[in-house]
């Protein structure tokens, strides 16, 4: 599994991790049942601690998108009140609430941003 | 105690009217990479020498898998390794010559991992050592130690002289050698970009002292820039955060505050108000905070992040 780490944005490991597996389940690209690698897999891979990949299992487990099989692995589990769909809105509401916070420090009000989303979303290729 | 590979309390180490060390106390976690950050004589080295038993400390006691440096038994000396500036072999020696006295010398030297460490940054066995340039001498010394299998890695500036990719060859190796043998490893170095990738832990070291020593993960997690007009942090946050640094840039107050749980960034922001900015911060900005702005009350409070 390819993971993209930025070990210097100061956002910690662990949690890069948690969000990099959560967009894949979002976007489909993980399934329910899918096996995760093994602790030790990701962390060789990683070149990092396996303290740290268990962190972010553990994290994922409460977050209710996987859960570990003890002897067996890692398995995505998305019906602990988690779809993809449920992930997938949660993730844009993040990235709303960062915007609209930015936008709120440019002194833009709430309606001038509906708007300009509105617009560059027609700007873009029709959904089929 | 049984889980820690190091230990050191109070650790003292004059020399002359100098000192080196000034009260260090460090614990180090088996099965994790402590890097120790700071400036040239922060003493980072006289740790490392006194952990070897090259020196005595002064005062304080030092504990190495758990038996006093000062007396460090046979069979720890045997499970320890050191690379560091003050202990490199004599001009004339080979690699193949390096391998063959370190088989001797260790029996859990793994002569094919060595030659297969050689091989991978493309080193004859038979170049004397003398004929090697810096990086390549580093290599060497660096592939010789974890050949050991060493329960506990001591590297000084190991990274010193090698390019980019060697860096990070010769890291990925060492992260290898800890998760594979549940060794620990204490590194030194200047290069913070290369800390960022390997430590566990991180220990920033000035005057003798650790200003701030933690998991590198705790520091990202609560550790924060924030930039506001004013510069005054609003009371109610006085005993959810800590301050580690002020300064004015640009006009604008920077504080940087380390989050003591129990408050996410969206409830800092809030108690901030809108015109504060919250950031991340990388360990390179937090160290050049600390070493420019750093605060009487920070030394005061020794550990940091404990």
């Amino acid at each position: 599994m390819y993971l993209h780490l930025d070990h210097h944005s100061g956002e910690p490991i662990y949690r890069q991790i948690v969000e990099a597996i959560k967009y894949q389940v979002a976007s489909g690209r993980l399934a329910q049942e899918d096996r995760l690698p093994s602790i030790r897999t990701l962390a060789e891979e990683l070149k990092i601690n396996p303290r740290t990949v268990v962190k972010a299992y553990e994290e994922l487990q409460h977050a209710g998108l996987v859960v570990m099989r003890h002897g067996q692995g890692v398995f995505v589990s998305v019906n602990h009140g988690a779809t993809p769909q449920s992930v997938r809105q949660k993730a844009i509401a993040d990235m709303a609430r960062r915007m609209l916070a930015e936008a709120s420090r440019l002194g833009a009000p709430k309606a001038e941003v509906l708007r300009i989303i509105e617009s560059e979303a027609n700007k873009m290729e029709p959904e089929q | 105690m049984s889980d820690h590979a190091v230990r050191t309390v109070e650790l003292r180490r004059d020399f002359g009217t100098v000192r080196a060390l000034d009260g260090l106390s460090l614990e180090v976690s088996k099965g994790t990479i402590l890097t120790l950050l700071g400036p040239n004589g922060a003493g980072k080295t006289t740790l490392l020498r006194i952990l070897m038993g090259l020196i005595e400390p002064t005062n304080g006691q030092a504990f190495v898998l758990g038996s006093s440096a000062r007396s460090q038994p046979a069979g720890v000396a045997g499970r320890v390794a050191y690379v560091g500036d003050r202990c490199e072999p004599p001009d004339w020696a080979t690699p193949a010559l390096l391998e063959g006295v370190q088989a001797g010398a260790s029996r859990s030297f793994d002569r094919a991992l060595f030659r297969e460490c050689c091989k991978r940054r493309g080193l004859s066995l038979k170049r004397p050592y003398g004929a090697l340039s810096k990086g390549q001498r580093r290599w060497v010394l660096t592939s010789l130690a974890l050949a050991c299998r060493p329960e506990l890695v001591l590297l000084d500036e190991p990274a010193d002289g090698l390019d980019p990719a060697a860096r990070k060859a010769l890291y990925d190796a060492l992260r290898g050698h800890v998760n594979e043998c549940e060794a620990t490893a204490i590194v030194t170095t200047h290069v913070i970009a290369d800390i960022e990738r390997i430590a566990d832990d991180v220990a920033i070291m000035m005057a003798g002292r650790a200003v701030l020593h933690g998991p590198l993960e705790d520091l990202r997690d609560r550790v924060r820039q924030v930039e506001m007009s004013g510069g005054i942090l609003p009371p109610e946050l006085s005993d959810q955060v800590s301050v580690l640094g002020r300064a004015r840039l640009g006009g604008a107050s920077v504080v940087w505050i380390k989050n003591n749980g129990g408050l996410d960034d969206d409830g800092l922001r809030r108690l901030l108000g809108p015109d504060a900015t919250v950031r991340n911060v990388g360990l390179e900005t937090l160290y050049l905070a600390i070493a420019e702005h750093q605060p009487a009350a920070l030394a005061e409070s020794g550990k940091g992040l404990e």
